[in-house]
């Protein structure tokens, strides 16, 4: 890229090294989630089970990998709180710069906005040209961020309840068992398409940035995020 | 051939209330643990193992004095045809056995208390101790022994009685159009036929006049919403992934198509 050289920052190093972090994690989630969601993937279990089956004994193989996947699970949630705390104590007191805040020209609606980030997600997606207004993220990514959010914490919280639930009333954990795995789902939906957009060639300046400098040029920047400098 | 689906009933009409049936459930849930755990006699009896009382007695009054009814229920695992705490329990530890009875296996239950969540009828408990749930289990091990159920080898007044399941339902329907004809109401063989499509039929049936059915404990229509929502989600969600597979492979396709016109194909003019 011929551009002088210019970069900016798109991801400082914490978001990177957070953002790695919960690649591991969710893959944890997932891996030692899914026995418990569904026989069909009781051969993780299973696998988990055999070397613990083999010097302790056990009867069930499937039962004990049962057990080492919930206790994997609650070990990955507790992990994946106390790396939370940086992050969070670094973007909260930047709330309002947040790239992922919907952010409307002077004097436009809600609903102008919305056409607007719309037609620029298309262009972008459907019609493989530049956008023209498009921020760092475009209004699904901004969408998408608080859905994630807002899963992360009816993960978090029905978890809790799921993992104290002696503590609780059995109608709250009825409740937040439905809710874990109804997050869950859409969390799986959400990381499918995350996933495949992330490793699209048309964010490959972003999955570069992520994963290796966290920059981008900015003469690439000034295309692809024209909102940035608007 | 033998027939092997068997069947308790509990006739709430000819029961007198002495509860032997809920004592020897709990002496023959003792000795299981002897004979089969080698716990020591000792400690199976000192020890409460509340969990243990699969049989358990839930009161109810209602009404204004001097017309009060006062009605002690039975409260048990239903056998249910379709066990929806089978169908939940992700550790496989649930099973339905030829004899009709839904046996909770303890070394393969991880303690999830998804059961309990699951049951329409609330039965399962949590043992906090041993970190599993139980219920009763129909005397599975006597009754493929040939012998009757704890709770029905008690009873003084044959209240409680067992068999195969034609025999039982037989001899159930033939109380209770005995007690119409008595009494002069509508008495209710609750789980010789299907209660409803969710849980099918009962292994552990119920004789009761259909006016005291609430205070028994026998919903018309029991349904468990937490299993209904969790099917739903999974159905639903195995479908949204689906879909989104779908919407991929549809956008990588028009990528492919017209990706020599893209402004992001080439990495320079990235």
């Amino acid at each position: 890229m011929n551009d002088n050289g210019r970069q900016i920052t798109l991801f400082t190093n914490l978001q990177m090294w957070y953002h790695k972090h919960i690649i591991h994690y969710m893959i944890f989630f997932i891996l030692t989630g899914l026995p418990l969601v569904s026989p069909w993937f009781h051969w993780i279990a299973y696998a988990v089970g055999v070397p613990v089956a083999a010097f302790s004994g056990a009867a069930d193989i499937t039962s004990v990998g049962l057990q080492i996947c919930r206790a994997a699970h609650r070990i990955t949630a507790v992990l994946w709180i106390v790396t939370s705390i940086p992050i969070v104590f670094a973007m909260l007191p930047k709330i309002g710069r947040w790239d992922m805040t919907p952010r409307r020209r002077e004097g436009q609606g809600w609903v102008e906005y919305i056409k607007e980030g719309l037609i620029d997600t298309k262009r972008v997606y459907i019609d493989w040209q530049y956008p023209k207004y498009m921020g760092k993220y475009n209004l699904l990514q901004i969408a998408a961020a608080w859905a994630v959010i807002g899963i992360c914490l009816l993960m978090l919280a029905s978890g809790a309840v799921l993992w104290f639930r002696l503590w609780f009333s059995e109608g709250l954990v009825s409740v937040m068992r439905v809710a874990h795995l109804a997050g869950f789902m859409a969390m799986v939906v959400f990381l499918i398409f995350h996933v495949y957009f992330a490793i699209h060639p048309v964010n490959r300046a972003g999955y570069e940035a992520m994963f290796r400098t966290g920059k981008d040029s900015e003469a690439h920047a000034r295309k692809k995020h024209p909102g940035l400098f608007l | 051939m033998k027939e092997k689906q068997m069947a308790v009933c509990y006739d709430s009409q000819a029961c007198i209330k002495c509860f032997a049936c809920v004592v020897n459930c709990s002496v023959e849930n003792r000795a299981r643990l002897q004979r089969e755990r080698g716990t020591g006699v000792e400690k199976t009896m000192m020890e409460k193992l509340p969990h243990l009382n699969y049989l358990t007695i839930e009161k109810s009054e209602s009404g204004v004095f001097p017309d009060v009814k006062s009605v002690a229920a039975l409260k048990h695992c239903q056998h249910c045809e379709y066990p929806k705490c089978m169908d939940i329990c992700p550790a496989e530890a649930i099973s339905k056995e030829d004899t009709g009875a839904v046996l909770i296996n303890r070394d393969k239950c991880v303690g999830c208390q998804s059961c309990i969540d699951a049951c329409p009828y609330d039965v399962p408990v949590f043992d906090r101790e041993t970190g599993k749930t139980y219920k009763c289990i129909m005397c599975n091990d006597r009754l493929e022994a040939g012998l009757p159920t704890a709770c029905a080898e008690a009873c003084p007044s044959v209240a409680i009685f067992c068999g195969t399941a034609s025999d039982v339902r037989a001899e159930a329907k033939e109380r209770a159009e005995r007690y119409e004809k008595v009494f002069g109401k509508k008495f209710i063989v609750y789980g010789a036929e299907p209660v409803n499509s969710h849980v099918g039929s009962l292994s552990y049936m119920t004789i009761a006049a259909e006016e005291n059915a609430d205070p028994y404990m026998l919903p018309e229509n029991p349904k468990s919403g937490v299993s209904i929502a969790r099917n739903v989600i999974k159905i639903g969600g195995a479908a949204a992934i689906g879909a989104a597979a779908a919407g991929i492979a549809v956008h990588v396709s028009h990528w492919k198509k017209h990706k020599e016109d893209s402004v992001y194909h080439h990495k320079d003019e990235e």
